[in-house]
């Protein structure tokens, strides 16, 4: 009989532990949950004070809310796809426009557009940032943060060439000239950088070769008839000013080939004058305040700036003079969310002016709200340069695409391929990638 | 009557009665269950599980995320049509032979012999140079090497310069060279401590009979050493061309896999499908071809081990 007590008291001890746990769970209940993901360093420190100040007005009204973080700062896309693919997505998350319809897709973002027709804040957003979360007539994110690429350069090295400044160039024969002017008079500098090859990734795709594909007038992906132009005479004109950067020497093709080449070319080459000009995103000029993370102590001395010009007055996209690309970063809501009114508030925080100028300040970017107060530098750059701002193809197939641009720039770079024999191997890869009744050539002059 | 009793033969619980040697078996399983279901878990379950995501079309995004499909054996038809996948292989098996056998193998042989018969102190500085290569992660192994090759300030090209030679466009002309000459630099280690080992072993009596007998330093390497080591080869062969072979890390972030291709080892091409492409389920496909190669390999070793063993008993 003896053991069969002791078994009593066992079963016995064991139902009230299970009992009172989740007692604790039921209990727990009053806290609510949010999971939020969002690319890490060096967005890390200022994303998080966003969070804490969240939650602080949230338990000023009486609700606890636990925020659980996901920060990685390493392959964060491919970070959420997992987390999607395994069933654990977040509930509000930070996204890249340019990788919405990839989401949309795969059926894990939720459109926002009858939240956002009840929210008074969302009138503050000029129609381009409404427009760049949006995707088959629906919007899916509040973007945050936009951003430009210019032409960055050093005043120092410039005036030291004989470079008139400010150096306002209308065409790229003017940005020639200067870099011609450059590797004559200062022949330790490296004359400019234009972002090429495969290592830089994306940064070749949007910094590089875009600005020079809009400059010359030229339109990727077709949306009349969806498809991808893969010959085109802006394409020709986008390939030889790689091909006469490079076959001119008025920039170096190794360290693009070597890790991290923006170490090289930005952080260290810009930074110290040993790189003349450079079309890069306008979030640099931040990192290379004195205080920033890749300080220049003088930097309003000798860091300056110019619009990209078209190649020539007019020739741009829409008959632009100068050229923009943008991209920006948006919250945005899962499917899945069982949380939608707390997911809601939080993005609306996180979008409010305060929030948005504060990401601004402490990350870098350009603020995407008319009410969220911002520098003079962002200022200048909202009024010369967000007119002509034009956006990448919201596609699919855009990455593999992207790829074959970054690897076509890598023949020019090298040498192994003209600009035409580089133009020509893309679009036979494009063409085995989406479909030859996906493409289309326009005649070359 | 007590619900335990012990007695010489067997273990009483209860009504059930176990054996000593069944009750020493069970225990044995017991103390070997964590670790089979740490095995089960991370290892057998996920290889399983990529055997069958290579059949289906799964992708990281799009519509075939969620709701992929079996597609039989698509993507091993596509997989062995593609001129890129072939490329990685072929530059893999570059990769293993320059890397693990001229490289790792034999130089860490080599340093493991010499080491064994010099002084203490080069002992120390050469074993341990030799070491600390193998010690620092990965990552940190690429940055020293890439600014060892960089183009411009490189020390490479510095020496060369000294030299009254030019510079040389290392990750440019000659990437895949670059890599095996860093994965020989990291890996020689290993080779080298587990000879080190293996040759501490073998009896000095062995030497000092041959040496009565009038051999030569040669005659007792090729006599003595060698087939008293010839375990430790294959162990080593086993372990450095199946590290070797699925080397990524050092790769992508030396090269990235280029230019155009050049260096391009089959880790990196199972990234580059899996996650720049984002098709999961073809990516898996190559993986499952990486792993079969690699059992392959294994059994090939094993059966040459099974040999070894047969003819020593």
């Amino acid at each position: 009989m003896v053991r069969y007590t002791r078994l009593l008291k066992l079963v016995f001890c064991f139902t009230m532990i299970t009992l009172a746990l989740g007692l604790g769970v039921v209990a727990a209940q009053d806290t609510q949950t949010l999971t939020v993901s969002f690319p890490g360093d060096p967005r890390s420190e200022t994303v998080n004070a966003l969070i804490d100040a969240f939650v602080e007005m949230k338990a000023e009204a009486g609700v606890t809310v636990e925020v659980v973080i996901n920060e990685p700062t390493e392959g964060y896309t491919d970070q959420l796809l997992l987390d999607f693919s395994a069933g654990v997505g977040p509930d509000v998350f930070s996204v890249s426009a340019d990788f919405l319809p990839d989401l949309v897709g795969s059926e894990v973002i939720r459109p926002l557009d009858e939240l956002l027709g009840a929210w008074a804040g969302w009138a503050n957003f000029p129609q381009g940032m409404q427009e760049m979360s949006a995707y088959n007539d629906a919007t899916y994110a509040v973007m945050y943060n936009t951003d430009t690429r210019v032409l960055f350069y050093r005043a120092d090295v410039l005036e030291q060439a004989g470079v008139e400044l400010p150096f306002e160039p209308t065409s790229w024969e003017e940005i020639f000239a200067a870099a011609e002017m450059i590797r004559q008079n200062v022949p330790d500098v490296i004359p400019m950088e234009v972002q090429a090859g495969t290592i830089w990734g994306e940064g070749t795709t949007i910094d590089g070769f875009f600005m020079l594909f809009r400059g010359a007038g030229g339109t990727l992906f077709d949306t009349s008839d969806n498809t991808w132009i893969v010959e085109s005479p802006a394409m020709l004109d986008a390939f030889s000013f790689y091909e006469r950067m490079f076959g001119d020497d008025l920039s170096a093709a190794e360290p693009f080939m070597e890790p991290e080449p923006w170490v090289f070319f930005l952080q260290e080459g810009l930074a110290n004058g040993d790189v003349g000009m450079a079309v890069v995103v306008n979030v640099v000029w931040g990192l290379y305040a004195p205080d920033g993370a890749w300080g220049i102590e003088n930097r309003d001395e000798v860091l300056s700036w110019a619009p990209m010009p078209a190649r020539e007055p007019g020739a741009g996209i829409n008959n632009w003079d100068f050229v923009g690309m943008g991209g920006g970063w948006g919250w945005a809501m899962s499917s899945t969310t069982d949380n939608e009114d707390l997911a809601w508030e939080f993005i609306q925080f996180m979008s409010s002016p305060d929030s948005i100028a504060t990401y601004a300040e402490g990350v870098g970017g350009i603020p995407t709200r008319v009410d969220a107060p911002t520098d003079a530098f962002n200022e200048t750059l909202a009024a010369e340069v967000l007119p002509f701002q034009s956006f990448r193809p919201a596609h699919p197939d855009y990455p593999r695409v992207s790829e074959q641009i970054q690897i076509a720039t890598e023949r020019i770079m090298l040498g192994e391929a003209t600009a035409a024999e580089a133009m020509t191997l893309f679009a036979e890869a494009v063409e085995a990638i989406v479909g030859a009744e996906n493409v289309k050539r326009l005649p070359i002059e | 009557m007590a619900a335990i009793r012990v007695d010489a033969q067997a273990i009483h619980v209860l009504n059930w009665t176990i054996t000593r040697r069944r009750w020493n078996e069970l225990s044995l399983l017991v103390f070997m269950l964590p670790a089979m279901l740490l095995v089960l878990a991370f290892v057998i379950i996920p290889a399983a599980w990529a055997i069958y995501i290579s059949f289906t079309n799964q992708a990281l995004i799009g519509p075939n995320a969620q709701n992929f499909s079996f597609v039989g054996l698509e993507n091993y038809t596509r997989l062995f049509a593609d001129d890129e996948f072939w490329n990685s292989l072929t530059i893999s098996f570059i990769f293993v032979f320059g890397s693990a056998f001229l490289g790792q193998f034999l130089i860490g042989f080599a340093l493991a012999v010499l080491l064994k018969s010099s002084g203490l102190l080069s002992r120390g500085i050469v074993g341990g140079s030799v070491l600390l290569a193998w010690v620092i992660p990965e990552i940190v192994a690429v940055y020293i090497w890439a600014s060892v090759l960089n183009f411009q300030s490189g020390s490479a090209n510095q020496i060369l310069l000294l030299l009254g030679l030019e510079r040389q466009r290392w990750l440019i002309d000659t990437p895949l060279l670059s890599i095996i000459l860093v994965n020989i630099w990291r890996g020689t280690a290993f080779t080298m401590l587990l000879f080190s080992a293996a040759l501490e072993a073998v009896p000095k009596v062995l030497y000092d009979a041959a040496a009565v007998d009038g051999a030569n330093a040669w005659q007792k390497f090729t006599r003595i050493t060698l087939p008293l080591i010839r375990y430790t080869i294959l162990l080593d062969f086993i372990l450095i061309t199946m590290g070797t072979f699925s080397v990524f890390g050092i790769v992508f972030a030396m090269t990235g896999g280029g230019p155009l291709g050049r260096s391009e080892v089959i880790g990196v091409y199972i990234y580059r499908v899996a996650f720049e492409y984002r098709e999961i389920g073809f990516g898996s496909a190559a993986s499952v071809v990486m792993l079969v190669i690699n059992l392959a390999l294994a059994l090939v070793y094993l059966r040459f081990i099974r040999v070894e063993w047969s003819e020593a008993r």
